[in-house]
């Protein structure tokens, strides 16, 4: 069974289908990429699988139970988490105080829960971010950088088992680029999956087992990084069907 | 935190205690402290929605009148001792906050609060209009006989300690930790798992449980409502003052802003009794410009500059 089963979802806002007749399916332990041009539907689909969108129409199946339809505080309990676009800390709480959060509302509490559990898994997901030695900073003073690594970090101390990552190094440099690809798989070696938005073609490629291309709502491709990037749907729909590279595959 | 250091509890309990034996000469001040001590359990009530979870409410005078009511309409009719009908006053105030909140917590920011404008002024214009309040005369209680200050001044005592107590134990739970998530950001916060339509529903029915009680016990105190004051904006209007002056969102705030706004009154409403609008109003100005944390802001500047000169002194 897979962790995430996506049957037929469609989204339409008026006359738009922000998303339409979506089909995909994340299996444990996968790195998913999710790239698409602007407006092809990825920030949509992440906020119907997290809860905060209804979808028009369509099934979504994670653990094998329906999902839609509950509100997103419930399928963040159920494990599925997800971040922010743009790295948004509760100001006026400590770093370690907005993983507290994450640690202490994000999973069913257990019968015999431990008062200390969340912080410890708190603490556990601030090493994992290398934002141990910034726990006690005001989260609103940190740089961009650790402004993510603490979304991360919030998302992970919920002990998700699928983490849907919307543009996260966007906005990084190349040494900062490298440090976040460790950190995500190393996220994924611990046992959570991951599906990732992205622009960032280099970081994409690199992380993900597979990768979903979508444009206009529909998608146009799947299949491992190197189809991807020599599939001409995929290439048309970025540069428009300008550039056809004729010369090297007759040079092949 | 410093109110639950043993010392500085213990000289709290202590003052508490024997202050109306030190007043029993004079009686207004004694007055006065009850009165700030009301102000307090307003104030504290009203930050519980204003403060921790960031929603300014203009409409919880409507909770202190139903709270009030309550207790005036069992004690006339039913004859039932007021003191008892304290927690029924709090819970019809408690359900009452349940019932407007349910819709109008969906809204954020200044929809928020106008929604409450709306639920505020409709309770006291329905009240106003009502047989059963007494319509615009209001409702005059029992007055005894013999008369002593002492018992509504340690029952008061009681309230304001539940209340601070209550603030104080939602601060530091993981309830309180979900409200300032709320706070911070509503849609993160959902995100990471807190229920924030549920968590800002409970927020707002201790809130008015709270209100409804301190509503109670001014009708008891006072023997005489009128639902132009019990219910009235300026009551909700006072409320946001002493937590805004104090600083919102903390303990001690809504306590230091109680006093301010108490000493204020009695200060200014003596010889000026047109100004004192105007001075609330110049106050408030001063500390959104220059202390947005307010006078409780300003005592925790100024400590820790205390300490800090002092640990350079012994070093």
């Amino acid at each position: 069974m897979a962790l995430l089963e996506v049957l037929g979802l469609s989204r339409r806002f008026g006359g738009l289908m922000a998303v339409s007749g979506l089909d995909f399916r994340v299996e444990r332990g996968e790195i998913v990429g999710l790239i698409g041009p602007n407006g092809a539907g990825k920030t949509t689909l992440f906020s119907m699988l997290s809860g905060g969108l209804l979808p028009t129409e369509g099934e979504i199946q994670f653990k094998g139970k329906r999902l839609a339809g509950l509100p997103p505080h419930q399928v963040a309990r159920r494990g599925l988490v997800r971040t922010h676009q743009l790295a948004r800390p509760f100001g006026s709480m400590s770093v370690l105080e907005n993983v507290l959060v994450g640690a202490s509302f994000g999973h069913r509490e257990h019968p015999l829960h431990h008062a200390r559990e969340p912080r410890r898994n708190a603490m556990r997901a601030l090493e994992l971010t290398g934002l141990l030695t910034k726990a006690d900073l005001p989260a609103r003073v940190l740089t961009l950088p650790d402004r993510k690594r603490l979304e991360i970090a919030r998302a992970l101390a919920t002990r998700p088992e699928l983490l849907l990552l919307d543009e996260m190094v966007t906005g990084l440099n190349p040494s900062e680029l490298a440090k976040a690809i460790t950190l995500l798989r190393s996220i994924r070696d611990a046992g959570t999956s991951l599906v990732f938005t992205e622009h960032v073609i280099k970081a994409v490629m690199n992380l993900s087992d597979r990768i979903v291309v979508l444009d206009h709502g529909v998608k146009i491709a799947e299949g491992k990084p190197q189809a991807i990037a020599q599939n001409p749907r995929v290439i048309e729909a970025y540069l428009g069907g300008v550039l056809q590279e004729p010369s090297q595959k007759q040079r092949r | 935190m410093r109110l639950l250091r043993p010392g500085a509890a213990a000289v709290v309990v202590t003052t508490l205690s024997i202050l109306p034996f030190a007043l029993t000469e004079r009686p207004y001040l004694l007055h006065l402290v009850i009165l700030c001590l009301l102000y307090v359990c307003f104030a504290s009530a009203w930050n519980i929605v204003g403060g921790f979870i960031g929603q300014i409410s203009f409409g919880h005078a409507a909770f202190v009148g139903i709270g009030a009511y309550t207790t005036a309409l069992l004690w006339l009719r039913l004859d039932v001792h007021p003191v008892l009908t304290m927690p029924v006053a709090g819970s019809i105030a408690a359900a009452y906050g349940w019932l407007w909140g349910w819709p109008c917590l969906r809204l954020t920011g200044p929809y928020f609060a106008i929604a409450t404008i709306g639920v505020g002024e409709a309770t006291r214009l329905i009240m106003n209009n009502l047989d059963v309040t007494g319509g615009s005369s209001g409702l005059t209680l029992p007055t005894p006989e013999s008369y002593s200050r002492l018992p509504d001044y340690y029952l008061v005592v009681c309230l304001a300690a539940i209340t601070v107590g209550t603030s104080l134990w939602i601060s530091r739970s993981r309830f309180g930790l979900g409200l300032r998530a709320i706070r911070d950001d509503r849609d993160v916060a959902e995100s990471l798992g807190v229920p924030t339509a549920r968590y800002q529903l409970y927020a707002l029915s201790i809130s008015s449980f709270l209100a409804g009680m301190a509503g109670s016990f001014y009708a008891q105190y006072i023997f005489y409502i009128v639902p132009e004051e019990v219910f009235g904006f300026d009551l909700s209007i006072s409320m946001i003052l002493m937590a805004l002056i104090g600083g919102l969102g903390t303990i001690i705030g809504p306590v230091v802003g109680a006093v301010v706004l108490l000493l204020l009154e009695q200060l200014v409403l003596v010889s000026f009794p047109n100004l004192h609008l105007g001075t609330f109003g110049l106050l408030l100005i001063v500390i959104v410009l220059f202390e947005p944390r307010g006078v409780g802001g300003v005592l925790q500047h100024l400590r820790n500059r205390l300490s800090k000169e002092s640990a350079r002194g012994t070093s």
